[in-house]
């Protein structure tokens, strides 16, 4: 099912408070900053181990606090359970732990309960600079393919030591790291070539449906290497730009290089769409994204929506929910005033938030 | 600081070691008889004491060079590199393996300001002469060991002699199921002619 639980300690403006969730589809209803998206923040803290709004944990622990937590559990279908918790201190790294045991890899909560956050930030995957596009690409593989982040560790392993290399002109062991660099960012590139081809296919095909745009949309990798067939191909390529790095004093060419287009029959949609169509984009980004690793994994993600209904219009935002990919669990917000009631369930469990708090609503507090 | 905690500091010093496991020892040391203890101290502040690093091979012997340097049965034409002398006492244990050893002492890694001469790579070049043939890299499967070896196998190579890398891929007795992608990749890329 997902989320059945959630216990917070000095977790921003959230009270030291439990939450239960028996549903899964979720909303939380609020004014502006009552807590929703600080409760978004948390659950995706436990998907992922850290924030999607900031780096810094002291930014998380309550003012005057010197420490923080946050407690899921976890139901499968079996009615197994797992608890997650994430804990944060003012001076000391973070610590997670899965049924009590630390871990000391966020590779191990990665593959517990897979999650896609939709946020404003998502915006930077369409018109940021390429080290955006690549985040959201990234992320889509190691979703996909948990390996993946093995490969972009090492990867930035092996550059960041070439690049130390080239400034301190050490020359002896250059031809080493070159031989690695070529061969991991390979590698990480033909697993990004074969993952657009898959992706486009999902992507064109939400964005008909949803965006009502006559045109046909698709993403184009544009690597930093081109033409490369083998990690040979990778290393000539690097060896002739091996002045240009040296004068640089950096790895000029390579996988941390590489962009991605979005071309609108032909053109970059960056330039053309308007700020709204930019955003919608961004969102069925998102969706594809889930879809992706619903197709290829056959397993269901958790969605956390954040205000994402209120930043399309009514037609488009029907066509969302009515194409939203399967999901273990999603949790919504809205504001008040926003006609959530449209899209809820049966089944859906409508919280209000207040001064961060939770409160579940009754059938006789909605009607 | 009471003795009991500065006890506890020095032992979560130590690698695999949390400040949970510290103080279990150390309370466990507080019930433990005293000439029990006093044996424990004898053999820390003995091995630190009488045991040197071979200046052959760089591993930790009572003399110089050690016992796997100084045996006439050992094949002295095989060198078998690794990282840190503790990987020798892993290969002995097998019996398998009957060739000499070289201990680099670490792997290059230029973040952390580690190059060749911070390894023992110059004195692995002096032992290369006649009689060894052949040098077998046994360093680890990660980033960093893949890199040293690589640099090995670069500047072995252009002496003449054999040099080899230690295959990866599948644990013997491992079930395939439970492989992970890499490892299977691994494999097949090293898998062998029957």
């Amino acid at each position: 099912m997902g989320f059945a639980s959630l216990r917070f300690s000095n977790y921003r403006n959230l009270e030291n408070e439990s939450i239960t969730f028996s549903s899964e589809q979720i909303f939380l209803i609020g004014e502006n900053g009552q807590g929703k998206t600080n409760c978004i923040e948390a659950l995706y803290s436990l998907c992922y181990g850290s924030s999607f709004r900031t780096h810094n944990d002291r930014d998380i622990i309550k003012l005057d606090e010197d420490t923080s937590y946050v407690v899921g559990t976890i139901v499968d279908e079996e009615s197994s359970e797992q608890d997650i918790c994430v804990s944060l201190f003012a001076n000391k790294k973070k610590e997670i732990l899965v049924n009590g045991k630390k871990i000391h890899d966020r590779k191990d909560l990665l593959q517990i309960i897979p999650c896609v956050v939709f946020s404003h930030d998502d915006l930077e995957f369409i018109k940021g600079t390429p080290a955006s596009k690549r985040k959201f690409f990234n992320q889509t593989l190691c979703l996909y393919d948990i390996y993946y982040l093995d490969a972009l560790r090492n990867y930035s392993k092996v550059v960041s030591a070439r690049n130390l290399l080239l400034k301190q002109r050490k020359n002896e062991l250059l031809d080493v790291y070159t031989h690695q660099v070529a061969e991991i960012g390979f590698h990480i590139q033909m697993q990004r070539r074969e993952m657009i081809e898959k992706f486009n296919i999902v992507f064109r095909d939400y964005f008909k449906k949803v965006s009502r745009l006559p045109g046909e949309i698709s993403i184009v990798y544009s690597p930093s290497w081109k033409q490369t067939e083998s990690y040979e191909t990778a290393m000539s390529i690097m060896n002739k730009s091996i002045n240009r790095d040296m004068q640089y004093g950096t790895t000029t060419t390579g996988p941390h290089r590489d962009t991605f287009l979005f071309l609108y029959d032909g053109k970059d949609f960056c330039s053309i769409g308007s700020t709204g169509q930019l955003r919608l984009l961004s969102i069925i980004l998102r969706v594809a994204q889930a879809h992706f690793f619903h197709e290829y994994t056959g397993k269901k993600p958790l969605l956390l929506l954040d205000d994402v209904l209120l930043e399309l219009d009514k037609k488009r935002r029907e066509l969302f929910v009515n194409n939203l990919p399967e999901y273990e669990q999603a949790f919504f917000t809205f504001l008040p005033d926003e006609d959530y009631n449209a899209f809820k369930r049966d089944t859906t469990e409508i919280f209000r938030v207040e001064k961060g708090r939770f409160r579940l609503w009754t059938k006789q507090d909605i009607f | 600081m009471n003795s009991l905690e500065r006890l506890i500091q020095e032992f979560s010093k130590l690698p695999g070691l949390g400040k949970k496991s510290a103080s279990r020892i150390a309370y466990h040391l507080l019930k433990t008889d005293e000439h029990k203890v006093d044996a424990l101290v004898n053999a820390i502040t003995t091995v630190k004491k009488t045991l040197k690093e071979c200046g052959v091979c760089g591993n930790y012997a009572d003399s110089n060079p050690c016992p796997l340097c100084s045996d006439p049965h050992r094949d002295n034409s095989v060198i078998c590199i690794v990282e840190e002398a503790r990987d020798i006492l892993t290969i002995e244990a097998t019996h398998e393996y009957k060739g000499l050893y070289h201990v680099l002492g670490g792997v290059l890694s230029p973040i952390q300001g580690i190059g060749p001469n911070e390894l023992r790579i110059r004195e692995l070049l002096i032992r290369i002469q006649p009689p060894v043939q052949e040098c077998i890299i046994a360093t680890n499967p990660t980033v960093e060991g893949d890199t040293t070896a690589l640099y090995l196998g670069k500047i072995v190579k252009d002496t003449g002699i054999v040099v080899s890398r230690i295959a990866l891929g599948l644990p013997v007795g491992g079930d395939i199921e439970y492989a992970d992608r890499l490892t299977i990749l691994q494999a097949m890329k090293a898998r062998t002619r029957l």
